[in-house]
């Protein structure tokens, strides 16, 4: 046994300096526990601050320019960071180094959020476009005749108008006037709830665009062919059905606009009323109706344009609805045309002389919008040949016992043999996918109800784009059946102007 | 006109209340950690010193 006389002394000496030692290792991790805590302290109260007390209230403010606050995806989300950061580097001076993973941490969720809210806005346009596509829904202006990806909408609370309200970095799902009236961002959300208008000339649009398909329909032709008188034909054919089947179908006219053209086409349809030229000065406006049969909904969109737009390249260039349509009406009066007033006899000439109009070729009128659709159809892309022409001979009434009666013969060799328009024929053929025509009698018989001429002209109208409302006129909303043993049938010597 | 302060508020709060859970647990197993660690060293120190 050695017992060793420096043992206790050294044994003494490594306890102390165990005991410095693991002092030393304590009071380390004592340091750096406080100076964490304290840190985490000042960078969670700086997020408290910012975040959930929202002292940072200048954050996304609207400029001048602007109609509506951001979202908090469109920049906020950063400047609330970076107010964060500012904060937390003021207070901790050279140790915000260490809170650096925490503010890493800081962006990611930032960065997590402005991903997530994209996502969103690019799904619900995305989703959005989809259903407009598959509903085959464009929307046209029935002012400025210029095609709208979306209309602008008015703040129901101020009155100011948003351009364009679609999901962005001004909301998702909706978006905040800068009087925090919040607006839905979409049609599938609502909007059209909301005051219209167009985005091109801040027109009014009152038929709600987006929410159902619109059919251009362009009626054009001489000056005085009846063009006028065949728009409220075609419209009290499309009432009249609603009147007899309220169930099934039903006809709205859409804006102040149309309401004033076309409320009083009954009146305007009477054998013997004279309807008044459309002034040349006019500019063309859509009168816009809204047809629903069942869920099928349609907005039509009809032009009756004054003949003199038809006279020159340059006026009729600035239509540009024409390029919208795939369906037009030619309307011609065949009393003009020297071949069927010569065909009459003196006393037919003498009756009908009143009614004649003063445009003597139908061609004219034709080629002028022949080469206006193609053009616009060359610009737009779209597939020449896809259109459809219905050559509508107006003024049936008139002839109806004449000379030249066209009753029982097919309207086609009626305009061939009789007009002589087989240049026209052959001509539109060639332009047209598909070419009709139409004797029609743009009047009402002694009941109110529009001639049977109109409604089978309105059936071929939605026939291609709206078939099911176009069946809902033919089975059980047709005059022909329904109401044709009211009319008197009328007779050349009553008729008035049609 | 909302109160600036009240702007966001939702979607601000929701994160301060994510970023208070992304802060605070980390740093309470961050301590945890340490003190465990802290206890280990001590504890080795000492025994290799004072056998």
């Amino acid at each position: 046994m050695t017992d060793d006389p420096w043992e206790p002394f050294l044994s003494t000496v490594r306890t102390v300096f165990a005991f410095l030692v693991c002092a030393v290792i304590v009071l380390a991790a004592l340091a750096l526990v406080v100076g964490l805590l304290l840190l985490v302290r000042i960078h969670l109260r700086r997020i408290h601050e910012v975040l959930y007390l929202g002292d940072h209230a200048g954050v996304g403010s609207p400029g001048p320019e602007d109609f509506a606050w951001l979202g908090y995806h469109g920049g906020p989300v950063w400047w609330d960071l970076a107010e964060v950061y500012r904060r937390v580097r003021l207070d901790t001076g050279l140790f915000v180094v260490f809170l650096y993973p925490f503010l890493a941490v800081q962006a990611v969720v930032a960065a997590a959020h402005l991903a997530l809210a994209w996502a969103g806005v690019v799904v619900s346009r995305l989703v959005d476009a989809a259903l407009l596509a598959a509903r085959r829904i464009r929307m046209v202006c029935p002012n400025c005749f210029e095609a709208m990806s979306y209309p602008s909408y008015v703040c129901d609370g101020c009155g100011r108008t948003h351009r364009d309200v679609r999901p962005g970095m001004w909301g998702v799902f909706r978006r905040h006037c800068v009087c925090d009236r919040a607006l839905p961002t979409l049609l599938l959300l609502g909007s059209a709830d909301l005051d219209t208008r167009c985005p091109h000339c801040d027109h009014a649009l009152e038929h709600r665009p987006g929410e159902a398909r619109e059919f251009v329909l362009p009626l054009f032709g001489a000056a005085g062919a009846g063009k006028t008188r065949l728009a409220h034909g075609l419209y009290l054919s499309l009432e009249h059905g609603a009147e007899l089947h309220p169930e099934t179908l039903s006809v709205e006219l859409m804006g102040e606009e149309t309401e004033r053209r076309l409320r009083e086409s009954r009146t305007v349809l009477s054998p013997r009323h004279r309807v008044a030229p459309t002034p040349p000065g006019r500019r063309a406006h859509g009168a816009t109706l809204r047809v629903a049969a069942g869920r099928r909904t349609l907005l039509v969109q009809m032009y009756d344009t004054a003949g003199e737009w038809f006279n020159t390249h340059e006026r009729t260039e600035e239509l540009s609805y024409l390029g919208r349509a795939t369906t037009f009406l030619l309307v011609l009066d065949p009393l003009a045309v020297p071949a069927v007033w010569e065909a009459l006899d003196a006393e037919e000439q003498r009756r009908l002389a009143g009614d004649r109009s003063g445009a003597r070729d139908p061609e004219r009128a034709y080629l002028q919008v022949r080469d206006q659709v193609q053009r616009q159809y060359r610009t737009l892309g779209a597939a020449p040949g896809k259109g459809r022409l219905a050559v509508v001979v107006t003024r049936g009434d008139l002839l109806a016992g004449t000379s030249v009666d066209p009753r029982g013969t097919p309207p086609e060799r009626w305009l061939d043999e009789v007009v002589g328009a087989a240049n026209l024929l052959r001509a539109a053929r060639v332009d047209f996918g598909s070419v009709e025509v139409f004797v029609t009698s743009a009047v009402t018989g002694p009941s109110g109800a529009p001639d049977p001429s109109l409604t089978t002209l309105s059936r071929w109208v939605l026939a291609r784009d709206a078939g099911a409302l176009g069946a809902t006129l033919r089975e059980p909303c047709d005059p022909l059946s329904d109401a044709g043993e009211e009319r008197v049938p009328v007779s050349a010597g009553t008729g008035g102007p049609s | 006109m909302i109160d600036p302060r009240h702007r966001y508020r939702t979607v601000r709060r929701s994160t301060a209340f994510l970023l208070y859970l992304i802060v605070a647990v980390p740093t309470l197993m961050a301590l945890f950690l340490l003190t465990d660690r802290t206890i280990l060293l001590v504890r080795s120190v000492w025994e290799t010193l004072v056998p």
